[in-house]
């Protein structure tokens, strides 16, 4: 079904190509990973698997690329694949569910009762029924997710492939998606592709994996889990720092808060901070992590209790807080300006500036760019860059929003040795994480939060165990 | 009655809207101005729907309203022999300038009140305009609800940076806020686009389909659109 | 002078203009009208700035006469139905001063391609902005305004400033573009240079 032979792609104003001599085939049904690290040619090699190269890309491939037979290099035939991607906010367009769902099999000028149909038993298989006139915007980013990934299922692809697709799931709702994905390989004979850092739950579903390392085809076949989890970083025990009879730094103090006039995201929140301390705030996706680390550094205020830092602190100063997406942040001409804004903002002198920012961006592995265009960065390193231009403050207090979302071991090992360096030399971190791993080299303490309250709140080895 | 107007075309109520205005832009007579408004306010109020948009315009449009006072007054002063006179043919000119506007903020309230945005897209795909257009301003209508949200996000990332408003007067300044925004704009325009390819919606297949409906809703604001200007109303034109 | 052919865009094009209207939009929904309830609206449009940023740099990457005019037209026909009382001009009139803005803009960015490269940005948006202002009293005068001291006050004051404002939006536009040019996503997006 898909047949490709020594395809290369050389991105538009590049001399590099970023998918090297790539060949391998792929047959109908066939579940296939897609794994490697950050910035290796996943969703390059992804988008060519699928044919949609032509409208994702800009640049030259080269080599042979059959799709069902057909010579398609110049781009795939309409209908063939689906493809959902990391942000599936950003691939709705109609206003209800059903709408969005409805979309493809009406382009494709099919019966309006058939589309009908196939469309209400793809909603209810998933639990959306119900909610069929919900209007997209109000949905939360995991039904937001699941709605992307269903309006692709109801076009009937032949290759579908999803990127991350279970970032923003429950559970059971991403159990429910891979039951189904399961289903339409096996009977149908769909080939679903995927790309997922999560490589445990990949593995249960997945029956071939393709490694790309640097833009080469590094392995394909089955995945060895053993090495994969005995990574070095990834059973490195997190040192102990803390100091329980220190002077808390942050103190939360029965903090209620809700946004506007909706329903409470914290209620009576008691959380102490205290130095040489790691909290990994842990829980599910719109529990509450989040708007935590937003009052703590003081981006909003509570409804009812208060925040108290120690004294001689200031949250614009002495709190650091890194947010999820480092696109939403990055804007300088070079590694080094970007790094440098907070401190600029602070009125810090530009001949201490360049000192500092130095000093924080060669043991994150970015002391070398320090005149490249953050744009050119890859992921990993932009997140790099992000939680270096959080450092580069020396904060007391940092807080770090799902600081390992889209980053591969490696990164995670840097950033971890970071985290615990912060928290060695006296200062404080708070985390809200829902990977296990991150939290297990870092946290001294885990808190878990479910519908704005804290649950548990208990050593990080008793808990994590 | 109001359900008649609603499904009526939204080509008819823009046509309304457009005539309306226009004979706003000509009639003198304060009397013919203030009729008109009373009717916009009629119809507006038998939408019933107060949202934020009404208060919001409603709101603007009577805050502009000192300097245009100031404006009036102080150039009714300059044409008049005494400066009594002077205020009160400013205020004159005031109230029929002031009647014009209102006439042309309520008659585009109207038709927006009046006008899902589903009818409007059928409309134009009604008038077999290229589909591009038609994926154009469906897209437009898609990304802006987001906008603002994306926008307040990088505001408030860049503020765990020591950003504040203030900064804004120095224009570089901008740049922290807008890069970030744009490039996520461009982001999300890519992943939205191959989207809609992979399902088949393109510029060439998204024009195909509607044909233009009228109904008596059409008939009134067609029919009101051309009394304006003919018949018994044209006296009041006459009368400038 | 090449011109903008819809059926010449691709999908991703079509989307992308779509969003740096709805940006421009969203943008200054709230910026403009919180400052339309100060006098300081009256002569300085502000939040142009990020207006003629994107408009620089739309007009770069879809670099074809018709771009801006397609921009100013559904930007005044979006402004007269969401913010049908700010911005000076009420409801449909708000698309006298954007539609000849929009003309002067994409006249003088197309003519001057050649003989200007980056400069013609300047040109055309100083020129093409003073255009604005100017309509957008007219327009007004027509309405009733009368033409004294005052008024013919307010209106230098707001052609100086919009000449400022503009010249910024350009400057910081050119600053922005140098940046993301090389981007693979630019180049996904760009036409090609005619």
């Amino acid at each position: 079904m898909i047949d490709l032979d020594d395809i290369s792609f050389t991105p538009a104003g590049s001399d590099e190509p970023i998918l090297r001599h790539v060949s391998l085939a792929i047959e109908q049904g066939e579940r296939v990973g897609i794994v490697g690290p950050s910035g290796s040619g996943k969703s390059t090699l992804g988008y060519h698997l699928c044919g949609a190269h032509h409208l994702a890309l800009a640049g030259v491939t080269t080599g042979h690329l059959y799709l069902d037979g057909q010579d398609c290099l110049a781009g795939g035939p309409p209908g063939f694949a689906g493809l959902v991607g990391q942000n599936p906010e950003a691939q709705l367009f109609c206003r209800t569910i059903q709408e969005e769902v409805l979309l493809g099999p009406r382009m494709r000028g099919e019966n309006e009762q058939v589309c009908r149909d196939r469309v209400r038993s793809l909603l209810d298989r998933h639990n959306l029924f119900s909610r069929a006139e919900d209007v997209v915007a109000s949905l939360s980013l995991g039904q937001k997710q699941l709605t992307a990934t269903l309006s692709m299922l109801a076009i009937e692809p032949k290759v579908l492939l999803l990127d991350e697709p279970t970032s923003y799931l429950d559970t059971a709702t991403a159990n429910r998606l891979f039951a189904h994905l399961d289903t339409l390989s096996r009977d149908d004979g769909w080939i679903v592709l995927i790309i997922e850092h999560d490589l445990k739950r990949l593995a249960g579903f997945a029956d071939r994996f393709l490694t790309i390392v640097d833009g080469l085809l590094q392995s394909d076949g089955s995945l060895d889990l053993a090495s994969a989890a005995s990574h070095p970083g990834r059973s490195h025990p997190a040192a102990v720092f803390p100091r329980p009879d220190a002077a808390p730094l942050l103190t939360f103090e029965d903090v209620s808060f809700h946004y506007g006039k909706g329903p409470t995201a914290l209620d009576n929140i008691n959380l102490t901070l205290r130095p040489g301390e790691c909290v990994a705030l842990m829980g599910p996706n719109g529990s509450g992590k989040s708007t935590m680390l937003r009052l703590a550094k003081g981006l909003a205020k509570p409804s009812s209790g208060r925040i108290d830092l120690a004294s001689g602190l200031e949250m614009a100063r002495d709190v650091g807080l890194m947010l999820q997406n480092p696109e939403e942040q990055i804007f300088a001409h070079t590694v080094e300006a970007e790094c440098g804004y907070w401190l600029q903002n602070l009125g810090v002198p530009p001949e201490v500036r360049s000192g500092r920012i130095r000093d924080i961006l060669f043991p994150l592995g970015l002391g070398t760019m320090l005149t490249r265009a953050p744009f050119s960065l890859s992921f990993g390193e932009k997140r790099r860059l992000c939680l270096a231009a959080t450092l580069v403050a020396d904060p007391t207090v940092l807080c770090l929003d799902e600081p390992t979302t889209g980053l591969d071991d490696d990164n995670m090992e840097i950033m971890a040795a970071m985290v615990r360096d912060r928290a060695a030399s006296g200062k404080a971190v708070l985390v809200a994480t829902h990977e296990d791993a991150f939290a297990a080299m870092v946290a001294t303490r885990i808190v878990r939060i479910e519908a704005g309250r804290i649950v548990a709140d208990g050593p990080a080895v008793g808990e994590l165990s | 009655m109001t359900r008649m107007l609603r499904e009526a075309n939204a080509l008819s109520k823009c046509l309304f809207a457009v005539s309306l205005c226009a004979y706003a832009f000509l009639c003198s007579d304060w009397r013919v101005l203030v009729a008109y408004v009373l009717l916009l306010l009629a119809l507006l109020a038998m939408t019933a729907e107060f949202d934020r948009i009404l208060l919001l315009a409603v709101g603007v449009f009577f805050a502009g309203l000192p300097v245009l006072l100031t404006l009036f007054i102080l150039g009714g002063i300059e044409k008049a022999a005494t400066w009594q006179d002077g205020v009160w043919l400013g205020l004159t000119w005031l109230g029929i300038f002031f009647l014009r506007l209102l006439i042309m903020v309520l008659a585009d309230l109207l038709v927006v009140k009046l006008t899902s945005f589903s009818n409007m897209i059928l409309s134009l795909r009604s008038l077999r305009l290229p589909g591009r257009l038609v994926l154009f301003v469906s897209a437009l209508v898609s990304m802006l609800p987001n906008i603002f949200g994306m926008a307040l996000r990088v505001i408030e990332v860049q503020r765990c940076r020591g950003f504040v408003a203030k900064k804004l007067i120095n224009p570089k300044n901008f740049l922290p806020l807008f890069i970030p925004v744009f490039l996520a704009q461009m982001r999300r325009s890519a992943d939205l686009a191959l989207s809609l390819e992979l399902r088949g919606v393109n510029g060439a297949t998204y024009g195909r389909g509607g044909c233009l409906h009228l109904g008596w809703g059409d008939g009134v604001f067609v029919a009101a659109a051309l009394l304006l200007w003919i018949g018994p109303f044209q006296w009041s034109l006459v009368l400038q | 002078m090449q011109v903008l052919k819809l059926r010449e865009l691709s999908t991703a094009q079509v989307v992308f203009f779509a969003s740096v209207v709805a940006l421009d939009f969203g943008w200054g929904l709230v910026f403009k009208t919180a400052l339309q309830l100060t006098a300081i609206h009256e002569v300085a449009r502000l939040e142009m700035i990020v207006s003629i940023m994107l408009m620089v740099i739309l007009r770069l990457m879809l670099d074809r006469f018709g771009t801006l005019i397609l921009y100013e037209l559904t930007w005044g026909l979006l402004a007269a139905v969401l913010m049908p009382a700010a911005g000076g001009q009420p409801g449909f009139l708000k698309l006298v001063p954007a539609l000849s803005q929009g003309i002067v803009f994409d006249l003088l960015f197309s003519l001057l391609q050649q003989s200007l490269p980056r400069a013609r940005a300047y040109v055309a948006i100083l020129i093409g902005g003073l255009l604005g202002p100017t309509l957008a009293v007219f327009v007004r005068v027509a309405m009733g305004l009368p033409w004294a001291t005052a008024t013919q006050t307010l209106f230098a004051i707001s052609l100086l400033t919009s000449l400022v404002i503009n010249g910024f939006g350009v400057y910081l536009g050119l600053v922005v573009w140098k940046r993301i040019a090389p981007l693979q996503l630019v180049a996904m997006l760009r036409l090609p240079c005619p």
